[in-house]
């Protein structure tokens, strides 16, 4: 599934001051089809903003966003995605397996693939013990775990990850590399979007760096290991490196 | 439609694992109960006493659960943005709007159907307990109708909470002005009715009757809904007056789910 | 060890003390709820709004209440105090406005304010019953009863009389008392009748002491007429005082009024008691 971004402009008012903030400014972008792409900037670039955007959470000011040809406003648009929010919060009362429930049935799945897919997620993300346990006893690694089998249980195309590792231990970290490199082999188009330089590094086709709404680097996997070479001081990653590079220019600017 | 019964079925089954419902429920059965003692202590129309008693914790118990456990569910999936993993699924801003509301009433009326039936049994046995001269306006049918009509009104009020819900980020908020509009609905008929007979006394301005009838058509007539009194007397309303009733309350909250599914589709979600 | 029981030792205390403020404190509000326990009720324009759609209920517990205050008054008969009927007047007119078709307010207007000379106030009460109580004889045959029995307004008694006899359900005796209304003066008897269809309709214990006072009262006033009719066959002219009674053998002695008044003889030879019967 492609995603093209065009011109895309938004900003919002705050409710306090009246004044206009701009979150995301003339930003071009296209994800191809089956690629891991990469999102990374400081705190308040506009990356969740992006992502809302694509999910029709919100709407964008002027551009145009497609997905795989459709707009993100149709419903319709969204039966192939899956979306993991940043900090996901669940309904209290309910089980994984309910939220699962729920997930795959709003997407048309089949009622007979239900059930063998709940058991091979939870499985996979390890939460097969707390399968009936109310979310509301999980813990923050837990409830992300299982934020992600609510996300990839209709075996969705593309698939929107906000800050997947947040709250994740080694362990559990190591589980969701695993199952990101086993959906780009089966295909799928993942946007992914982090703090954490070290994870963007290890898994992305290619890197997109956000600043105050502008996109302000686009790199791809040819240039990482072109760098990697260069690399001048040990202890820092390239990307750390670039990343602060863009980063500061804004100050300078 | 299989994707807003899935959702609906999300929220009531997220209301009914709520505590406070339990609690609701626990106060609304000792209440119940206590009905047996009080109905005693009366001299004479003991079967308006016990109706009263029951059909006023019924309609208690509905208030309490819309206003605490309902606009929870509502405003809390703003609030903590569960909201995002429903919107994350092929659902319109309209199917989540009414899927929702269809999970409140369902909660709503599974509630009140169990308090119901409770009710009935305590009034079954508070009957054989005393003389049947003390019964003698007591109606199987005028009670049913009283609950029916008490069910309907949570239906309208419930619209409320999904109207200002989508207004509203905030759950105080949407609790207030919920509040608010319930008061204002019971008391508008009375108010009206006084100040047309002041109106006609001393001569206000038109002006006044006018929004006076404004008012009137914007908030619901919730005092309609209230025939406890009536259903504690036997006098059973005529099936015109409950279809109009019913009618009445369809529309309102159609109107109100229109408008709600309208600013919420405006609305973006951060 | 030492601990613990330090620990005990002032918790004992401390329950010991609060047991004994309690009782005091219990004790103060007694001697203050005697005191000052003159009750009011805020008017239906106001209680109507704000209890929204518990109507019902408010009235059942505005009667509870009223029921409550009354219960501790009902012994204390000396007291004729015109606010306890003020305040029996309002509440049970707030009541009825609540709930225009709660009969045991209407029942305890009858019982409180006609029988305490206040029948003009119970009356306008019954007028609400009559209007919504379409089908049931009482009101009518309470206002019409008031009428005749305290008002001494044989007109309009016959007219609600007459209303109530046409209604289902109605004693034939209520349609003869209607008829005859015209030709005699009232009667005892009929107090008496009427009493003990109340009673025979009231589960309320402290209601049904207080009917069965009155009918006993009235039976004795019945009594003592009957005997004065006798004298009067007898020596032709009514006897100055009840002593006369004695004297002349017809009764032992002159029975004591169960209202703590006594019993007087008027020149028609009627007989009353100077306590009116007002349990107040």
């Amino acid at each position: 599934m492609n995603v093209d971004f065009e011109q895309i402009n938004k900003s919002f008012i705050s409710s306090f001051t009246r004044k206009k903030v701009h979150a995301v400014i003339d930003l071009n972008l296209s994800v191809k089809s089956g690629e891991i792409f990469g999102i990374v900037g400081p705190n308040g670039a506009g990356k969740s903003t992006l992502l809302k955007m694509v999910l029709g959470f919100i709407k964008y000011d002027s551009g145009s966003i497609s997905i795989a040809g459709k707009s993100p406003m149709e419903p319709e648009t969204r039966i192939n995605m899956g979306y993991l929010p940043e900090n996901p919060y669940y309904y209290d009362h309910l089980s994984a397996e309910d939220l699962m429930k729920f997930s795959a049935t709003t997407s048309g799945m089949n009622k007979k693939n239900i059930q063998p897919s709940i058991d091979h997620l939870l499985k996979i993300m390890n939460l097969e013990h707390a399968r009936k346990r109310h979310l509301r006893t999980y813990s923050k690694g837990m409830t992300q775990r299982a934020g992600i089998c609510f996300a990839l249980v209709h075996d969705p195309d593309l698939i929107i990850f906000d800050e997947p590792m947040s709250g994740l231990d080694p362990l559990g970290r190591k589980l969701v590399v695993d199952l990101v490199l086993d959906l780009k082999e089966k295909g799928k188009t993942i946007i992914f979007c982090s703090h954490i330089l070290n994870d963007i590094e290890r898994l992305c086709d290619r890197i997109a760096i956000m600043d105050k709404g502008r996109l302000k680097k686009m790199l791809n996997r040819e240039q990482f290991f072109s760098e990697q070479d260069k690399n001048i001081k040990k202890g820092t990653s390239w990307l750390e490196k670039i990343f602060i590079d863009t980063v500061e220019n804004r100050v300078e600017q | 439609m299989n994707r807003i019964l899935a959702l609906s079925w999300l929220t009531f089954k997220e209301g009914i694992r709520d505590r406070a419902l339990m609690g609701i429920c626990i106060i609304g059965l000792v209440m119940l109960f206590a009905t047996i003692i009080f109905t005693g202590v009366f001299g004479y129309d003991l079967g308006k006493v016990l109706v009263d008693l029951n059909l006023s914790t019924i309609a208690f118990a509905g208030l309490l659960l819309t206003f605490f456990v309902n606009i929870n569910l509502m405003a809390k999936d703003i609030d903590k943005r569960t909201i995002y993993c429903v919107l994350s699924k092929p659902l319109s801003r309209t199917e989540y709007i009414i899927g929702k509301y269809l999970g409140l009433i369902l909660l709503v009326f599974i509630a009140l159907f169990i308090l119901l039936m409770v009710s009935s049994g305590i009034i079954w046995f508070v009957k054989s307990f005393y003389a049947q001269i003390y019964f003698k306006n007591f109606s199987w049918a005028c009670f049913l109708q009283a609950c029916f009509y008490e069910i309907l009104m949570f239906f309208v009020l419930n619209a409320v909470v999904i109207f200002f819900s989508s207004i509203s980020t905030s759950s105080f908020l949407v609790l207030l002005f919920t509040i608010a509009t319930y008061i204002t609905g019971q008391t508008i008929e009375e108010v009206m009715q006084f100040f047309k007979k002041e109106a006609m006394a001393e001569q206000l301005p038109q002006i006044n009757q006018w929004i006076i009838d404004i008012a009137q058509y914007i908030f619901p007539n919730f005092s309609a809904f209230d025939i406890k009194t009536l259903a504690s007397h036997g006098k059973f309303l005529p099936m015109e007056h409950t279809m109009a009733l019913i009618g009445y309350s369809a529309i309102y909250t159609i109107l109100l789910l229109f408008f709600a599914s309208l600013i919420f589709n405006k609305r973006e979600i951060t | 060890m030492v601990r613990a029981l330090k620990v005990y030792t002032l918790l004992f205390v401390c329950i010991f003390c609060y047991g004994i403020f309690h009782f005091q404190l219990k004790q103060e509000r007694q001697i203050f709820l005697e005191h000052n326990f003159m009750d009011y009720t805020l008017p239906s324009q106001f209680t109507g709004p704000v209890s929204l759609e518990f109507k019902g209920l408010v009235s059942d517990f505005l009667l509870f209440k009223f029921m409550a205050f009354m219960g501790g008054r009902i012994e204390d008969i000396s007291k004729n105090d015109p606010r306890y009927q003020d305040y029996t007047y309002q509440s049970l007119n707030a009541i009825t406005d609540l709930d225009p078709y709660y009969w045991d307010a209407y029942l305890f207007s009858e019982m409180f304010l006609a029988w305490s000379g206040r029948a003009q106030d119970a009356n306008k009460i019954l007028e609400k019953a009559r209007k919504y109580r379409e089908n049931d004889y009482y009101p009518p045959y309470y206002i019409g009863f008031n009428y005749y029995y305290f008002l001494k307004d044989n007109k309009k008694a016959s007219k609600y009389l007459m209303e109530a006899s046409k209604l289902p359900g109605c004693p034939y005796y209520i349609a003869s008392l209607a008829a005859r209304l015209s030709l005699y003066s009232f009667q005892h008897r009929n107090g008496i009748v009427f009493l003990k269809e109340m009673l025979k309709n009231t589960k309320d214990k402290k209601a049904k002491k207080e009917f069965e006072l009155r009918i006993a009262t009235l039976e004795i006033l019945e009594y003592l007429e009957n005997k004065v009719t006798l004298y009067h066959s007898v020596y032709k002219k009514y006897p100055e005082s009840l002593k006369k009674l004695v004297t002349s053998g017809l009764i032992d002695k002159i029975p004591d009024d169960p209202y703590k008044g006594k019993f007087m003889i008027m020149q028609n030879g009627r007989v009353y008691t100077t306590s009116k019967m007002l349990p107040y």
